[in-house]
């Protein structure tokens, strides 16, 4: 019997002398779960071993109740598992059509009748069934993306792992990804890795921020904004004593830290509560103070 | 960007385990994809054409030549360069990380690549067999100034055979490198024949001189071809190389016993054809 969780114990990935994933403990259940992090802090490493394409170097991983590490499992895992890589890699000649298509035998779908219903439920699902038949190199970058997101859609799988899934997205698009990502994630299991802190508002039950290759928070959006309350502020100069500062298009400056006696605060989002859980990497350096 | 709208999301219907084929179906399914993919390429119907030309003015002096697969040397340098391409895809494009986490091994991929080579040499045997029925009849009998000459099976097997060597090539050095294009244009160098020892296409004792401007017994060489050697041993050479290249793609991914004995298997073939039924002596023209 297989359980419709992940589960992973003092978790380690390490290249060279660097811990990618250095023994991150955490268990997601059904839901979307959003993952957040500076570049370098381990979010894509972590996905890749979600995904069964990286192997961890310590630390135990169940994925569905299985085991990733036997070869049996693994790909009973696999048969139940949508990945949407960080950087797809498209067979640019193919039609967009021929692409998810191709993934889907790779999916085992053989049934050639049955398969290109699937293919074009996909492709319908994130709105590229009028492109179909549209070469993917004559194709923008964000069409590009709804198709890696077509292909993980494939076979209805129970767990979702999504790399930047809204990264070159528009607006409309982004909303819409939201839309399909909260569906989904009603019966599934959905890790959606995102620079995208509105992405996490909008549509993830539970977040976590990593920083160094773990957890540095663990809970649900609106816990993590509510961290930055009473910690972010505005004044008309630049505050030395804040974590991060930056400045906005009224030509204010806003703080993210510890506020000085009589600071004009102000309310906080989910990105402040972030970037004070981050830290400084998190910013651009004219951001870290 | 286009601003195609996303439709009102349904929950998609299940994918019931029943529908799902185990990796044998699977296999034949991706083989076709991968043959029809082949089999529309420009750069292989390029070679087709270069090779069915000749085919076509294949009459005369030269056709046991023409039938004994000379003229699938176009084709089979063009096969080899689309097949490298082809086992080369997803590493050339990056699109590793999807391949994996899907449910079919690695080794299944490479065996479907292998199993879509089976279209361009089912298509070299037909038109081979075309062209053998058109210069010859049905009694498989060439005439020429007098001479005559029964057409043997075997011999006009070679096409087919050389097309499946040339794409497990394809396949070997495609699935070992990111680098397709420049390795590919290497590849074709395995098929000069490169210490003139190896002839590509052979006929046997029987040919009479007329039918190839030479004495009988076998000292009419070119680039390709060479007369007077056993052209069973020389198929058995030919399918041991293949054999040889395919278990070495399949060991990339598959260390089972059974490849390794099928890598001997094809070794010992390819020695024994290649002493046996490719005659030392082919000239490079």
């Amino acid at each position: 019997m297989t359980h419709a969780t992940i589960r992973m114990t003092d978790l380690r990935k390490r290249y060279g002398a660097t811990d990618a994933i250095a023994g991150l403990t955490l268990d997601l259940g059904p839901g979307v779960t959003g993952l957040l992090g500076p570049n370098g802090a381990g979010k894509t490493t972590l996905m890749r071993m979600l995904a069964t394409v990286l192997a961890p170097t310590g630390g135990e991983l169940r994925l569905l109740g299985l085991d990733p590490a036997d070869p049996g499992e693994r790909t009973q895992i696999r048969r139940q598992l949508g990945y949407m890589p960080q950087e797809p890699g498209f067979h640019r000649h193919f039609t967009a059509f021929e692409f998810v298509d191709y993934v889907a035998i790779l999916k085992e779908m053989t049934d050639t009748r049955a398969r290109h219903q699937e293919v074009r439920r996909v492709l319908r699902d994130v709105g590229l069934d009028d492109v179909t038949s549209r070469r993917i190199r004559k194709l923008s970058g964000g069409m590009r993306r709804r198709i890696a997101l077509a292909q993980a859609l494939l076979g209805d799988p129970r767990l979702l792992v999504l790399d930047e899934p809204s990264a070159a997205l528009d607006p409309e698009q982004r909303m819409r990804f939201r839309e399909l990502a909260s569906s989904l994630g009603e019966e599934r299991i959905v890790l959606v890795s995102t620079h995208q802190t509105e992405d996490v508002a909008a549509l993830c039950r539970r977040v976590i921020v990593m920083r160094d290759g773990a957890a540095a928070f663990d809970g649900t959006p609106a816990q993590l904004g509510a961290l930055a309350c009473d910690r972010v502020w505005t004044a008309d100069e630049r505050d030395p004593r804040a974590q991060l500062w930056w400045r906005t298009a009224e030509g204010r400056h806003r703080h993210v830290g510890d506020p000085p006696p009589g600071a004009q605060l102000v309310d906080p989002t989910i990105e402040d509560g972030y970037l004070l859980v981050a830290g400084p990497t998190a910013a651009p350096e004219e951001m870290a103070a | 960007m286009s601003t195609t709208s996303i439709s009102p999301v349904a929950a998609p219907a299940a994918w019931t385990p029943r529908a799902r084929a185990q990796h044998g179906t699977a296999r034949w399914a991706l083989a076709r994809v991968e043959a029809r993919r082949i089999l529309a390429h420009p750069v292989f119907l390029l070679g087709m054409a270069a090779s069915v030309a000749p085919l076509a003015d294949g009459s005369g002096q030269v056709a046991p030549l023409t039938l004994a697969g000379q003229p699938w040397y176009p084709a089979g340098i063009a096969l080899l360069y689309v097949t490298c391409l082809a086992a080369s895809r997803a590493r050339r494009d990056g699109a590793q990380d999807i391949y994996s986490a899907g449910p079919l091994a690695a080794r299944v991929r490479t065996q479907a690549a292998l199993l879509s080579l089976a279209a361009p040499a089912l298509a070299v045997a037909a038109l081979t067999l075309v062209a053998a029925i058109v210069m010859a009849g049905t009694d498989a009998v060439l005439v020429f100034e007098d001479a005559r000459y029964g057409l043997r099976p075997l011999e006009l097997a070679q096409g087919a055979v050389f097309i499946a060597l040339t794409g497990t090539l394809g396949v070997l050095v495609g699935s070992g490198t990111k680098r397709a294009y420049p390795a590919a244009v290497g590849a074709l160098l395995l098929l000069v024949p490169p210490v003139p020892w190896l002839s590509w296409f052979v006929l046997g004792d029987g040919v009479p001189s007329a039918f190839h401007g030479g004495e009988a017994g076998g000292d009419y060489n070119t680039f390709a071809l060479s007369v007077g050697a056993s052209v069973g041993w020389h198929l058995v050479g030919l399918a041991g190389l293949s054999t040889l290249a395919a278990t070495a793609a399949l060991a990339r991914h598959d260390r089972r016993p059974r490849v390794a004995l099928a890598a001997a298997g094809g070794l010992a073939a390819a020695v024994a054809g290649i002493a046996l039924g490719s005659p030392v002596g082919g000239v490079l023209l």
